[in-house]
């Protein structure tokens, strides 16, 4: 039967992605007839060149071969070209198809009005799986054909609109050919989003384009047509493009709001997740962070090799997020309780969960409690405050205190000044949670006093005290703080401070620094520098500053001959350590004086560094201090 | 706990369990509504600034302060671009508005089109149904149909042949353009010659014909004529009669002798129109052709000047004063031609134009003569002999017309160039306009009876004038650049409105740049930005010379600029808002032409001081985007004129780079008028469409007015200016007179006693300041008002800038004569000094060496 269709691989360089990507389409299982014809951009590799001859010489392929390099535009146009009653397909020559791959493109080419069909890929393009727009490698224990399997399975016969697609397979309808024209790089000034444009220019003429849902191809990195510069050239097409098409912005803003492709990667995401070798775990919480927080992401963590942890939160008014807080991963679901429980629970069981994990329900709908009887799996709960005792869970009054823990009668009419979650009193409060206690598999809390005050309210249950898990403590840490007279400008030291701050950071030093003072520009300050800013003073308030920040030493450094400094006899009356420049009235004002060191003004930051741990007493070995070259004035 | 035993303890349960992995697991089915959360309910609700610095400045929290930060960044951004959608809306506002106005005027002209299409369609449907009713025109039906036919193929026939005669002549003109201008220029020419290009489509009636029958008329003797009219004849007395019964009707009677010349005709002039008394009818002894006879009729001139003028013409009114008045303005004037047109209305000839090879074209053949490019005043290569206007002794001095061109044909040519070889100028005056019934006397084939001398006496000419001619295009090359030959310099003027110079001091300003770039020999084109169309301004522009466009012959700046605007080698434009219009369109469209910006005053030192008077946020960043508007322009011009060296010195500040010339108004000293005592009054000038006027007048007559009244009892205001709003108009009392519009403001500044210029912001040099300086009379004015004008106060002028110390100076001025005289003879020296004709001509003239400078970098 004649083909119908062209698969047109452009080639420029790098044999084992072309190989790997031929190979992959001359093995797919297709129905559809096609003929494989390849552009020789005049590649500089003669392997490559002899591969793609010896693939024609065999018949496995056409071969067109490019005089001397056109790009990827020409050298797609020159196949375009070639039959010009046919359909073609685009295929990047660092992709990878499987399966009936073809079969399912045409599927969607068929309808009426298409004009481009683009589909999923891990890399590059309108739809990047599973991050959206992102270089992704393929999900652990996947490779591209079981991917695309999950897929076809997951999106079959599905695919969505958009205003204008490119990715590294790219069906191009011959009647949309016919009324456009070919890829034209001109206006672009590049290569570079060359099938935006010949989209866009086919969306004026009528044609509409679609993303397959079904279709997952994949693709190396964006090495087949030597982009190297991929930023600069995005910003000058969009730039090109906007002028184009002044349309397009708005468009393409409003498509990626609305993401229409996100469902298909999701449905995948369901698929992997129910195909886990891992035991899965749901923990329900509330959405913030804090102590609950550290404990469900370090237990996670520590999970991590033998289950997968799913997290299920509250995320607008009656609505839950089902999510899987891997960073690599972007599955989220949301669901409305209670008319939606059926259907999360249906869906948690279809993927296999073996069993929940309640943290915590503030926030969440009061249909949660239902939860682990709809699903049917046995669940734990963690006691991180008093929320089964009350909606007040950390027993406080209005203002903060310690509540005391009133009878019902004090307990009720406190929930009357101020209602709790859900709306009911005191006795369906604890009677429901005593429910949601009972039915637990395990009860965890973290210490004895929780269990304690829990037991007087519902003391047939039974608690385990597990201390949160945490590694071994680490002898503290010593530090020595370091403290900056004055307002600090550049001729005050202000760079040499931020540069000794910027060396103790790299260098891991137990300095602090302290800034009893202001600056004239922004330095970086902690948490991006060990340095902290008090702000101005009043200069009688300056003795009981030092006093009340206690530092280990005082730091002058000047990069200029002070002609006295009266924050260096406050500094001198305080008896602390000093380092100071040796410059100045500093050298003769600190003539004498024990535990004091001078620093040339010019000294590199370790250096000061060096100076100021060995008069805190951090470091026993004395300083070696360069002296001052004398005669810099002149050489 | 421990965490290995910790997680050891957590999973014991599940590690029990075996996980069955299910890769072909039955999904639920989940609508896409899952994978989104409800549209506007984001996860995290964005917080407010404030929140957000609450939180992280007064609480500390670090993330509060990285994404206030961020935020900072993002409102910032976000307000610039605010901004400048802002300005560039405002800049779209003031050209949507101007679009509307031509808009408005062009259905407005569409519509009285309109109106008229229907009067003669009508008119046409009434004119059909009463012939097609007659029985006349039913009973020839067959023969008209069939004569039609045979006329039709009788003219093809002709027409061909003709052409296949023409040909030999047609290729070398063909050669020379080839030689001279390529293959695209033949082309274009022989395109041009098939399209019949710009044909002007004429009424089919003839407007003008001849006098049924000679009748009697008597012109008016006059004893000491100043023009002597000769009127060649040679038959045809009913032509002769109706020529002479125009020119009676259309001169001024008693200024002129008619003097008729019979070229020994058969039957005597004198004798068919012996009706016609006041005429002298003159015969030559015998046959002397066109030339002898001309040359016989201005010997027996009286006049000081000499008209000759074809008996086949009928002339219009205004005709004679028209023509004289060239004389009178220009006294290089050596030879004036008139505008000639067909009896059927179209254009016979706006002056001519000799080309290399001698040949010569009538300028506007068969076009329509109401188009600006033939109705300015303008030196022509020659004008036609049907009407020519000589001075008497020029005329002798020269030798009148050459006999070596007898007996007809390029004698006017070669009296042109003649005059011109005496030091004169040929000029076309498009106010004089002459019917000419040419070939009326002797047939327009060049190959038939007298015209066959036009071909012999081309080759006479052009021996004779080689050398003239030699700076000449090649025949039929550029037409609109020849036609302006004299021209140094071309010189693109746009500005906001048609200029009235009687109603501003900008208007004035404007004019007199104009008549400056004239008198330097610069061919200036005029367009106002709305394509006004204003009489009896365009009519004085163009009698200067000046060549005004305006719609509907001009659609639009931009089309303009696209068709014409390679001619220019200087394009100014006037007043920001229309420089911003078109700056670009003229660098696209003229690229090698020295653009000016004229700012007539800085508009964003006037709106920044506008507002802070009012004091609005919205005010002041208008004023911010225009002052952005005015320097981007300034930055992109070749060369900005200010009117004041104040704006040039802030301009040297805020533009370093760009070149700032300072051109101010330009006044002329003007007679004084009344003594001191005789004089009363206080009177304040300007029109109202400036925002700047009204503040002043409002302010003087709330704050001012009252205590001028307290000390000068009766002394009267009067306030003159057009536009008079109805806030101002009804402060008028007994002594607070609001004149509006008057035509001649002199009797104000010759009769009162100050004049006063309260102006409390505004920019640039003040008008009204200036014109009463150049009539003498002392101005009391304020700080801003005087910036940049050179004046010292008590000297030349007198400043208050609180109503007390204004109604103070006022008075003082009034009462003191001695500081009276001091004021006037002081504000006249700063005119001179600074703001006349002399230091205004200095400033153009560098301007055109740039101009000059710029071409020849171009050049080069």
């Amino acid at each position: 039967m004649t083909p119908s269709i062209d698969v047109i691989v452009p080639v420029y360089r790098n044999l084992d992605a072309t190989r790997r990507c031929i190979e992959s389409v001359l093995a797919a299982a297709c129905r559809t007839p096609f003929e494989l014809v390849l552009v020789n951009d005049a590649t500089p590799e003669a392997d490559l060149a002899r591969y793609l001859r010896e693939l024609r010489e065999k018949g496995r392929a056409t071969l067109i071969e490019q005089a001397s390099r056109q790009g990827f535009a020409a050298a797609v146009n020159s196949a375009f070209a070639l039959h010009r009653d046919r359909d073609a397909v685009v295929l990047q020559a660092d992709a990878e198809v499987a399966n009936d791959w073809l079969d399912r493109l045409v599927h969607h080419a068929s309808q009426r009005g298409v004009g481009v069909v683009a589909t999923f890929t891990d890399n590059a393009g309108v739809a990047t799986y599973p991050l959206p727009r992102s270089e992704n490698p393929l999900p652990s224990g996947y490779t591209v054909a079981t991917l695309d399997a999950l897929f076809a399975r997951a999106n079959a016969g599905q695919a969505a609109a958009l205003p204008a697609v490119d990715g590294p397979c790219l069906y191009f309808r011959r009647d949309c050919l016919n009324s456009v024209g070919a890829f034209d790089s001109r206006p672009l000034g590049s290569d570079y989003g060359v099938e935006i444009d010949f989209c866009l220019r086919a969306g004026s003429a009528g044609f509409r384009h679609l993303l397959a849902g079904d279709v997952f191809v994949g693709h190396g990195a964006h090495a087949s047509f030597g982009e190297e510069h991929a930023e600069e050239m995005s910003g000058r097409t969009a730039l090109a493009l906007s002028k184009l098409f002044p349309a397009y912005a708005v468009q393409k803003r409003e498509a990626l709001e609305r993401d229409s492709g996100r469902p298909f990667a999701r449905r995948v995401d369901l698929l992997r997740l129910a195909d886990l070798p891992q035991q899965v775990i749901v923990f329900v919480s509330h959405p913030w962070g804090g102590g609950i927080r550290r404990y469900m992401n370090d237990l996670a963590t520590l999970a991590s090799e033998r289950c997968e942890v799913l997290y299920l939160e509250p995320a607008t008014g009656d609505t839950v997020k089902l999510y899987w807080p891997r960073a690599a991963e972007s599955f989220a679901a949301y669901f409305t309780l209670p008319d939606e429980l059926p259907i999360l629970a249906e869906t948690l069981r279809a993927i296999g969960v073996a069993r929940l994990h309640f943290h915590h329900v503030h926030l969440q709908p009061r249909a949660i409690l239902d939860l682990p009887s709809a699903v049917g799996v046995p669940y734990d709960c963690t006691l991180h405050d008093y929320y089964p005792i009350c909606p007040q869970y950390h027993l406080v009054t209005e203002v903060g205190n310690y509540c005391g823990e009133p009878d019902a009668t004090g307990c009720a009419a406190c929930l009357t000044r101020r209602p709790g979650q859900w709306g009911i009193d005191i006795t369906a409060w604890r009677g429901a949670f005593g429910q949601l206690l009972r039915g637990a598999d395990r009860l965890i809390a973290p210490s004895h006093d929780v269990v304690a005050r829990m037991r007087r309210y519902f003391p047939d249950i039974a608690i385990s005290v597990w201390p949160h898990p945490e590694p071994a403590p680490l002898p503290p840490p010593r530090c020595a703080r370091v403290a900056v007279l004055g307002n600090l400008s550049p001729e005050k030291g202000l760079h040499v401070v931020a540069a000794c701050a910027q060396d103790a950071r790299d260098r891991e030093l137990p300095l602090v620094f302290r800034l009893l003072g202001s600056t004239t520009e922004p330095v970086p300050q902690a948490p991006d520098a060990p340095l902290t800013i008090y702000g101005q003073y009043v200069d009688a308030e300056l003795p009981r500053l030092i006093a009340e920040e206690k530092p280990d030493v005082l730091l002058f450094a000047a990069q200029v001959p002070e002609t006295y400094a009266y924050t260096l006899s406050v500094a001198l009356d305080s008896g602390l350590p000093i380092v100071a420049t040796s410059l100045g009235a500093f050298t003769e004002r600190l003539a004498g004086h024990p535990r004091t060191a001078t620093v040339p003004w010019d000294a590199p930051p370790s250096v000061w560094n060096s100076a100021l741990l060995m008069a805190a007493g951090f470091a026993e070995r004395p300083i070696v201090i360069v002296a001052a070259p004398v005669a810099r004035a002149t050489s | 706990m421990d965490p290995a035993r910790y997680i050891a303890l957590y999973l014991a349960p599940l590690m029990a369990a075996h996980r069955t992995r299910n890769v072909r697991a039955e999904m639920p089915t989940l609508d896409g509504h899952h994978f989104y959360l409800e549209e506007g309910r984001a996860e995290t609700p964005q917080l407010s600034l404030p929140q957000l610095f609450n939180a992280g400045v007064d609480c500390g929290h670090t993330e509060a302060r990285l994404e206030l930060k961020r935020r900072v960044a993002v409102v910032d951004a976000q307000l610039e671009d605010f901004r400048a959608v802002r300005d560039r809306a405002q800049g779209d506002r003031e050209h949507l508005a101007a679009e509307l106005l031509s808009a408005q005027r062009t259905l407005l002209t569409m519509q009285i089109h309109t109106g008229r299409v229907e009067t003669s369609y009508a008119n046409a449907c009434h004119r059909i149904d009463e012939l097609e009713s007659s029985t006349t025109w039913r009973v020839t039906a067959p023969i008209r149909g069939a004569g039609h036919r045979a006329k039709v193929l009788f003219a093809r026939g002709r027409a061909r042949w003709a052409a296949v005669r023409r040909a030999p002549q047609v290729a070398a003109l063909m050669w020379s353009i080839f030689r001279n201008e390529g293959t695209a220029a033949v082309f274009n020419r022989a395109w041009a010659k098939v399209k019949g290009q710009g044909r002007f489509r004429a009424r089919r009636a003839a407007m003008f014909g001849l006098e049924e029958n000679i009748a009697p008329l008597a012109f008016a003797a006059g004893d000491a004529p100043r023009v002597s009219i000769v009127i060649p004849v040679f038959g045809k007395p009913l032509l002769t009669f109706t020529c002479l019964k125009s020119v009676q009707a259309h001169s001024p009677a008693g200024q002129f002798e008619v003097i008729v010349v019979d070229d020994a005709s058969p039957d005597p002039v004198a004798e068919s129109l012996k009706q016609v008394t006041g005429v002298q009818f003159v015969r030559n002894p015998a046959n002397l052709g066109f030339i002898g006879t001309c040359n016989h009729g201005a010997g027996l001139a009286r006049g000081e000047i000499v008209v000759f003028l074809n008996n086949d013409t009928i002339v219009t009114p205004g005709w004679l004063d028209a023509m004289l008045a060239v004389f009178r303005e220009h006294p290089d004037a050596g030879l004036v031609g008139a505008k000639l047109i067909y009896p059927d209305g179209t254009l016979q000839e706006a002056g001519g134009i000799v080309w290399r090879d001698g040949s010569a074209w009538n300028w506007g053949r068969h076009d329509d003569p109401n188009k600006p490019v033939y109705n300015y005043l303008r030196e022509a290569d020659y004008c036609s002999g049907a009407c020519l206007a000589v001075p008497g002794a020029l005329f002798r001095e020269v030798g009148g017309f050459d006999p070596d061109f007898a007996p007809a044909y390029y004698e006017d040519v070669d009296l042109a160039f003649s005059v011109r070889a005496a030091g004169r100028k040929v000029y076309y005056q498009p106010f004089a306009t002459v019917v000419h019934f040419e070939g009326q006397t002797s047939g327009t084939d060049e190959a038939v009876g007298i015209k066959r001398h036009q071909v012999v006496n081309q080759a006479t000419f052009a021996a004779k004038w080689g050398t003239a001619l030699l700076m000449h295009r090649a025949n039929g090359m550029q037409p609109e650049l020849e036609r302006d030959r004299w021209a140094q310099m071309r010189v693109l003027v746009v500005d906001a409105c048609m200029l009235t110079p009687d109603h501003d001091a900008g208007s004035l300003r404007m004019q007199a740049i104009l008549e400056i770039l004239t008198s330097l020999r610069c061919k200036v084109t005029f367009v106002a930005d709305n394509l006004e169309y204003r009489q009896p301004y365009v009519a004085q522009l163009q009698q200067r010379g000046i060549e005004v466009l305006f719609h509907p012959y001009a659609d639009s700046i931009a089309e303009l600029l696209a068709q014409r605007g390679s001619e220019f080698d200087i394009v100014l434009m006037s007043r920001h808002y229309v420089a911003v219009k078109h700056f670009d369109a003229v660098r696209t469209f003229a690229p090698g032409a020295l653009v000016v910006f004229d700012t007539v005053d800085l508009h964003f030192l006037r709106t920044e001081r506008q507002a802070e008077l009012e004091g609005s946020a919205l005010a002041r960043a208008a004023a911010r985007a225009k002052r952005e508007e005015e320097l981007a322009l300034i930055r992109k011009a070749d060369v900005t004129l200010v009117v004041s060296p104040f704006e040039q010195a802030l301009l040297a500040d805020l533009v370093p780079d760009a070149r700032v010339m300072v051109l101010s108004t330009i006044h002329e000293l003007l007679p004084g008028g009344k003594p001191y005592a005789e004089r009363e009054g206080l009177v304040f000038i300007g029109g109202f469409q400036h925002p700047p006027n009204t503040d002043a007048v409002l302010w003087y007559a709330r704050e001012i007015l009252p205590r001028v009244r307290e000390a000068l009892p009766g002394a009267k205001t009067y306030i003159v200016g057009s536009k008079v709003p109805a806030n101002v108009r009804a402060l008028a009392t007994e002594d607070f007179i609001v004149t509006g519009y008057v035509p001649d403001v002199t009797p104000y500044f010759t009769g009162c006693r100050a004049s006063i210029a309260p102006l409390r912001y505004g920019a640039g040099v003040k008008g009204k300041i200036n014109l009463a300086m150049s009539y003498g009379l002392p101005v009391i004015a304020t700080t801003p008002s005087i910036e940049g004008m050179h004046l010292s106060p008590g000297d030349d002028v007198l400043v208050g800038d609180d109503p007390a110390a204004f109604a103070a100076e006022i008075v003082r001025a009034y009462q003191d004569e001695a500081l009276w005289q001091k004021l006037a003879a002081g504000g006249r020296d700063n005119i001179r000094k600074h703001f006349s004709r002399d230091v205004a001509r200095s400033t153009i003239t560098r301007l055109i060496a740039l101009a000059r400078g710029n071409g020849m970098a171009r050049s080069a």
